[in-house]
C-alpha cells in the first residue's frame, strides 16, 4: 500500500506569506555564500544535502486529507479537507474528466477542516463517477449540504452530477473496500471523531487524527495500542505539546508527539507519522517538533524493542508500506 | 522508582529515584498528593536529580499536584533535573508550565523567598 499526504494541517489551512518565502531564499543564498553550480544536478544536491531541511521545503497549510493506494483501481481517501482539491486535480489530470471513477471516503469526522475541500472536488460535478463516503457518524450529510448551501456556497450540495452515496459504518464491524479491509476505532473528540486501519497483503496503516489520548485511562490506552498492533504506519494527531494537552488544552480533542510515541511503542508499530500540524507554527517549528520526536523515541523505548521510524507529514509527501 | 517526603524548615522535599514510567507513576503520584496534603501551603520541592527518565504519566502526575498546590495558595517547584530527564522537560514543553531550578539548596532558597 502506499499513503500519499495531500494535506497535513490541522484546523485550518494556511498559506506561506511572502515574508516567508523571502527569509527562505534569504538563508539559502547566504549557505551558498557565493558558490556557482554547473547544472541542474549540482543544484538539487545542494539544495538536499546542504540546506536544512525547513530551508529548502515547507510542510505545506491544506488541511486533513490522505490519500491510502491499495493497488486497487478505485481510489481510497481519508478525509475531505482543503488537500483534496489537489488530490482531485491530480486525478483528473491522470484520467481525463471523461473517465468515471470511483472513490471511497473514510470519514474521520465532519468538523469544518475535514470536509471543506468538497466543494471543490471536480469529480463531483462529473457524471458517471461514484463517490462512497464512509462514516461512523449518525447524519454526515448535514454537514454536506450545510457548507453547500445559500448563504455560505453558490452550489447547493443537491445539484451535484456525481453519485454521491453515504455508508453507515460501525467500530468492529469491518468492511472491504478496493481490495483492503477497514476497521474503525471511537476516539475522544468534541462530536466522536473515528479512526481507521486499512489491512491488505500483511501490511496495515492507521489513519487517527482528531483524537485525544488521556494518559490517565490506561484501558483506553491498551484499546488503542490493540488496534494500532504491529501497523506499518500509524497517521497521528500530534497538533499540541504534552504540557498543552493536560493544561490549557485539555478536551481539546488533540494529542501531543509524545503520547504519539508512547502508543505506537506499546502497540509495537513501525512508523510513526506526526500529523494534523497547528496552523501557528511555522516550518522551522514544525522541524524542531519533528526532531524532538526522534529524540524523544529513543529515550522511551523499551528495553530490547526495536526502534519506532518517526515522520512529520508533509503536503505531497508519499509513504510506501 | 522509590519515593519518599521529608520536612526541611519551612518546605516539603518529595525525592523520587529511577524511572517513572506507566508502572511506577501511580505510587509517584500518591506521595505527590500525600505531600500537597500534608503541606498545608507550604512549599513543596521535588527533587528530580536521581530520576533517570520519566514519562507522560509521571509528567501528568506532576501537573495534578501543581494544580492542586496552586489552588491552595502553595508553590511546587522543580529541582535538579537530570540531562535526560530535561530533555523530556523540553520536549513536553513541561519546562515551560514548571518552575525548575538546577540544585535543591536554589529551590529551596525560592521556597522560602
Ligand atoms: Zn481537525
Ligand atoms: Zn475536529
Amino acid at each position: 500500500m502506499k499513503a500519499t499526504i495531500w494535506g497535513c494541517r490541522g484546523s485550518l489551512p494556511v498559506a506561506m506569506s511572502a515574508a516567508t518565502v523571502r527569509d527562505k531564499v534569504k538563508s539559502a543564498l547566504r549557505t551558498a555564500n557565493g558558490r556557482s553550480f554547473r547544472n541542474d544536478a549540482e543544484l538539487e544536491r545542494f539544495i538536499t544535502e546542504e540546506l536544512p531541511w525547513p530551508v529548502a521545503n515547507s510542510y505545506g497549510g491544506n488541511s486533513s486529507c490522505v490519500q491510502i493506494d491499495t493497488g486497487s483501481e478505485e481510489y481510497v481517501l481519508c478525509d475531505l479537507g482543503s488537500g483534496l482539491r489537489e488530490f482531485g486535480a491530480a486525478a483528473i489530470a491522470r484520467h481525463g474528466p471523461g473517465k468515471p471513477q470511483i472513490y471511497n471516503i473514510f470519514l474521520s469526522h465532519i468538523h469544518w477542516d475535514h470536509i471543506m475541500g468538497f466543494p471543490f472536488f471536480p469529480a463531483s460535478y462529473i457524471p458517471g463517477n461514484k463517490i462512497r463516503i464512509y462514516s461512523c457518524h449518525p447524519d454526515p450529510k448535514l454537514a454536506f449540504t450545510r457548507q453547500q448551501s445559500a448563504p455560505c456556497f453558490p452550489v447547493d450540495f443537491s445539484v451535484l452530477a456525481a453519485d454521491i452515496e453515504f455508508i453507515a459504518m460501525q467500530p468492529g464491524k469491518p468492511v472491504q473496500v478496493a481490495g483492503a479491509t477497514v476497521r474503525a476505532i471511537k476516539q475522544y473528540h468534541e462530536g466522536d471523531s473515528f479512526g481507521y486501519r486499512f489491512e491488505k497483503d500483511g501490511k496495515a496503516i492507521i489513519y487517527s487524527t482528531d483524537s485525544e489520548h488521556k494518559q490517565d485511562n490506561p484501558e483506553a490506552a491498551a484499546l488503542f495500542a490493540d488496534f494500532f498492533r504491529r501497523a506499518d504506519l500509524v497517521i497521528f494527531d500530534a497538533q499540541y505539546s504534552l504540557a498543552e494537552t493536560v493544561s490549557l488544552k485539555e478536551d481539546w480533542g488533540h494529542s501531543s508527539n509524545v503520547a504519539g510515541v508512547e502508543l505506537c511503542h506499546m502497540a509495537q508499530a513501525k512508523h510513526l507519522l506526526l500529523y494534523h500540524h497547528e496552523p501557528a507554527f511555522n516550518d522551522e517549528a514544525l522541524h524542531r517538533i519533528f526532531l524532538e520526536t526522534i529524540r524523544y523515541e529513543q529515550l522511551a523505548r523499551p528495553d530490547g524493542q526495536p526502534p519506532l521510524k518517526v515522520s512529520s507529514a508533509f503536503d505531497g509527501m508519499e509513504l510506501n508500506v | 522508582m522509590d519515593v519518599r517526603t521529608e520536612h526541611l524548615g519551612a518546605a516539603m522535599i518529595v525525592r523520587a529515584t529511577g524511572r517513572i514510567d506507566q508502572t511506577t507513576a501511580p505510587a509517584f503520584q500518591e506521595e505527590l498528593l500525600n505531600a500537597v496534603t500534608l503541606s498545608k501551603g507550604q512549599a513543596i520541592v521535588v527533587d528530580m536529580s536521581s530520576v533517570d527518565f520519566v514519562s507522560s504519566v509521571g509528567l501528568r502526575a506532576l501537573m495534578i499536584a501543581l494544580k492542586q498546590t496552586q489552588s491552595g495558595g502553595g508553590k511546587l517547584l522543580i529541582a535538579a533535573l537530570t540531562p535526560t530527564v530535561r530533555e523530556v522537560f523540553e520536549i513536553s514543553r513541561f519546562d515551560t508550565v514548571f518552575r525548575c531550578f538546577a540544585t535543591v539548596d536554589a529551590a529551596l532558597a525560592e521556597a522560602q523567598s
